[in-house]
């Protein structure tokens, strides 16, 4: 998997490298400049610290052929030159337990292409971070440390002496604050180790049992703690286990381990025990047994509340701009060249434009639930959110963030999509991407409204209640039904989770990461979103086969459009509505369900009901349709129809937001699996209910 | 002293690199939701899970006990 550009240019050239990702928007380094890898833990800082040091010039987006998420960007050395910075994902050592952490311990360990590795080091957390760095430095590549937090733990009460800790690493050790920027000493370091060969590798674990690890134990006094002062562990285990045979793996393990110690006892000094008694207090709160999860469905309720009502005005008026201005400018513009009237200007305003305008009204949704996302987990919430619902959500064999995601999913599902990115697993990603789609969007309930009110007046509201308990029962279902296949090695992960302490999110870094993430998003949706509104379009215009229409001037029912949708209405033969115009519903739903009614209501040549609830002419033009179709039997038809529109693919957008966090490969199978669930759903929702309205109309 | 040991060895390393190691100053905070529980290591938090936290063996030499 060494596709990293090499430093001298002699292989691969860098077009093809870490991350030449489906988002490979915004300027990259140029073929040939030498490859710095980004690795440290979880909440190191690095994230912030890649975004300072790459600015705008960065990218991020899956590695080929992985669900797991690199950044790729150029960063500008002082001194050396442009280097390709690849921010690799979050690691506590490279013993990996995640994908994501397999990928990194890969690349790293493979070696190819990369000339040198920046470790991230939490000083906050100094001997965890140097777990990673002794691994690293097991390698025989050039590492520089970053050394971040330091202002954290000088509110602890420690201080790091990066000197002796310098001395112990043998590679150099800089301190950095990103969110201040600061970085000149890293981008000299750096300089300096691409400048030099590779730094002998630590040898760890190599030397016999009894002796010291990682050089001479320091002059030893009362409780010192390094590897040869310390009880033999392996005596301790054979004591404990009589029965375990000595392990060379846990025998390494164990001298990296000592050789921390020893490396935090000679660079770190700690003068109080500062206690987080702040955090601790709010942790308290909400973390506890009961109240903790009602503040948890607190904050889902804000998400939700905000991704859906405080985004539609905003949706709305973009949408407003595009079939006002953006459309009647386009439409002078083409009278101006002549144009007006003809086929061009109707795939202008109505195709393209169109298109963007849809693909644009998404901006504001995803801004929203990027800056929500980086928030929640900036300020430490997200871990404690994991925590609360981790037993609710492990019946899925889902860890307890995947909640955010499939509540996000309610509102809409193209965020929620991009949300499952808060889960730190690729499988768990992969399996949530899956399941979002079964999450009733609000474009749904439109539909639902105009159905329930059409075939069930009396009891409208219990339907559309129904339906939400069947989406509902549909995640649930399908998450234990890919759990049981196609994931099935998936094991589930007891919870472990690390909480850091609570802090206010940082501002400048929210929006940089926001920004970034929209600018990603774009960049893979407007391409299927423009392509598929514009082919709906083409499909209208075209005359069907032998229909005797002219390119551009068929009424619907005569189109390519209306004789597609008749092909496939006899698969719902079993399902009880085999008309086009709901097959072609159907259809337009696949671009988006929040146009199926208005497409509906054209291949009726019926005015779009302004009240749903109150359908008029499309109701009952339906219903004609439904009752001949269905063999008198409606209302069980009409059932169907619902069933399946919730559990097919929800539109394109949603295919889009897939394909880039889960792949097209996935995605692929995501829409068969839609499709199969939906049809079976149907045809029994029709039979069931048609056989049980002919016992009780018989009876 | 504590000792770890959960059946899975990848599992027991990342509790050891996530520092529940010997010589660790662990304590128990508090109970959560699910029966899990937050375990305070030092100035380091970690959320265990039940299964987890009956994998974590803590013996307590009478002159060090831990808070």
């Amino acid at each position: 998997m060494s596709i990293l550009p090499t430093f001298s240019g002699a292989k691969a050239p860098a077009a093809d490298a870490a991350a030449d990702c489906h988002s490979s928007s915004g300027p990259q380094a140029r073929p040939g400049s030498p490859t710095v890898a980004l690795v440290g833990s979880p909440n190191c800082g690095k994230s912030t610290l890649f975004n300072a040091l790459t600015g705008a010039g960065r990218a991020v987006g899956n590695y080929p052929g992985t669900s797991v998420e690199v950044g790729s960007g150029a960063w500008m050395v002082a001194g050396f030159g442009e280097v390709r910075l690849t921010d690799l994902p979050g690691s506590y050592s490279l013993a990996p337990l995640s994908p994501d952490e397999a990928l990194t311990e890969e690349l790293l360990r493979s070696g190819d292409g990369v000339n040198a590795v920046i470790v991230v080091c939490d000083a906050a957390h100094l001997a965890r971070s140097l777990v990673l760095a002794a691994h690293v430095r097991t390698l025989p590549v050039r590492v520089v440390i970053a050394l971040s937090m330091l202002d954290v733990a000088a509110r602890r009460g420690v201080t790091v002496d990066t000197q002796a800790l310098s001395a112990s690493l043998g590679v150099p050790v800089v301190a950095v604050d990103p969110r201040r920027g600061g970085t000149e000493g890293l981008a000299q370091a750096v300089a300096g180790a691409l400048a030099a060969p590779p730094p002998a590798p630590l040898e760890l674990g190599q030397a016999p049992a009894g002796q010291p690890v990682g050089g001479p134990c320091p002059a030893c006094e009362p409780g010192c703690r390094a590897g040869c002062c310390r009880p033999d562990l392996a005596e301790l285990e054979h004591h404990l286990h009589p029965d375990s045979p000595a392990d060379p793996e846990l025998a390494q393990a164990e001298a990296v381990f000592d050789w921390v110690n020893e490396a935090v006892a000679s660079s770190s000094q700690r003068s109080a025990t500062a206690r987080r008694s702040w955090t601790d207090r709010v942790d308290s709160l909400v973390c506890a047994p009961v109240i903790g999860p009602l503040l948890f469905l607190a904050v889902m309720w804000g998400v939700f509340v905000i991704t859906t009502s405080v985004a539609a005005p905003l949706q709305d008026a973009l949408d407003r701009v595009f079939a006002g201005p953006v459309s009647n400018a386009a439409i002078a513009v083409l009278g101006w060249l002549g144009l007006s009237g003809g086929l061009v200007e109707g795939f202008v305003v109505t195709g393209l434009i169109a298109g963007v305008g849809m693909l644009l009204t998404f901006v504001p949704l995803m801004a929203l639930m990027f800056a929500l996302l980086a928030a929640l987990e900036d300020s430490g919430y997200m871990a404690r959110a994991a925590v609360v619902t981790d037993r609710m959500m492990g019946t899925l064999g889902l860890p307890g963030r995947a909640f955010l995601p499939l509540v996000v999913g309610f509102g809409c599902n193209v965020p929620a999509i991009s949300a499952v990115r808060v889960l730190p697993d690729a499988r768990h990603r992969l399996l949530t991407a899956l399941l979002v789609p079964f999450t009733s969007c609000s474009a749904r309930l439109t539909v639902y409204v105009m159905v329930a009110a059409t075939f069930f007046p009396a009891h409208a509201g219990t339907v559309v209640f129904a339906m939400y308990l069947l989406s509902i029962a549909l995640v649930v279902v399908g998450g234990l039904a890919l759990r049981g296949t196609l994931l099935r090695t998936m094991g589930s992960d007891p919870l472990l989770i690390d909480l850091p302490p609570y802090q206010r999110p940082h501002l400048p870094v929210l929006a940089a990461s926001t920004w970034l993430r929209v600018r990603g998003f774009l960049a893979t949706a407007s391409g299927i979103i423009v392509a598929t509104v514009t082919a709906v379009w083409v499909l209208g215009v075209i005359p069907a086969p032998g229909s005797g229409g002219t390119l551009g001037s068929v009424a619907v029912a005569d189109s390519l459009y209306a004789w597609l949708a008749e092909q496939f209405a006899v698969l719902f033969t079993p399902a009880g509505f085999a008309d086009w115009h709901a097959v072609g519903a159907l259809l337009v739903g696949f671009v988006a369900k929040e146009a199926v009614i208005s497409s509906w209501a054209q291949t009726y040549a019926a005015a779009e009901p302004t009240d749903l609830g109150q359908p008029g002419e499309l109701g009952s033009a339906v219903w004609a349709d439904f009752a001949a179709s269905s063999g008198g039997h409606p209302q069980a038809a009409a059932a169907a129809f619902m069933v399946f529109l919730l559990a097919y693919t929800p539109c394109v957008a949603t295919l889009a937001a897939q394909r880039r966090q889960i792949g097209g490969r996935w995605t692929a199978a995501g829409v068969a699996m839609q499709f199969t669930m939906a049809w079976v759903l149907a045809v029994a929702a029709f039979q069931g209910l048609a056989a049980l309205s002919g016992i009780l109309g018989g009876s | 002293m504590v000792w770890v040991d959960t059946g899975r060895p990848a599992l027991d390393r990342r509790l050891q690199e996530l520092g529940l190691r010997p010589g660790a100053p662990v304590s128990l905070l508090r109970r959560t939701t699910g029966r899990a529980a937050i375990v305070a290591l030092g100035d380091d938090r970690l959320a265990l899970s039940r299964k987890l936290l009956r994998a974590v063996t803590v013996t307590t030499p009478a002159q060090a006990a831990p808070r």
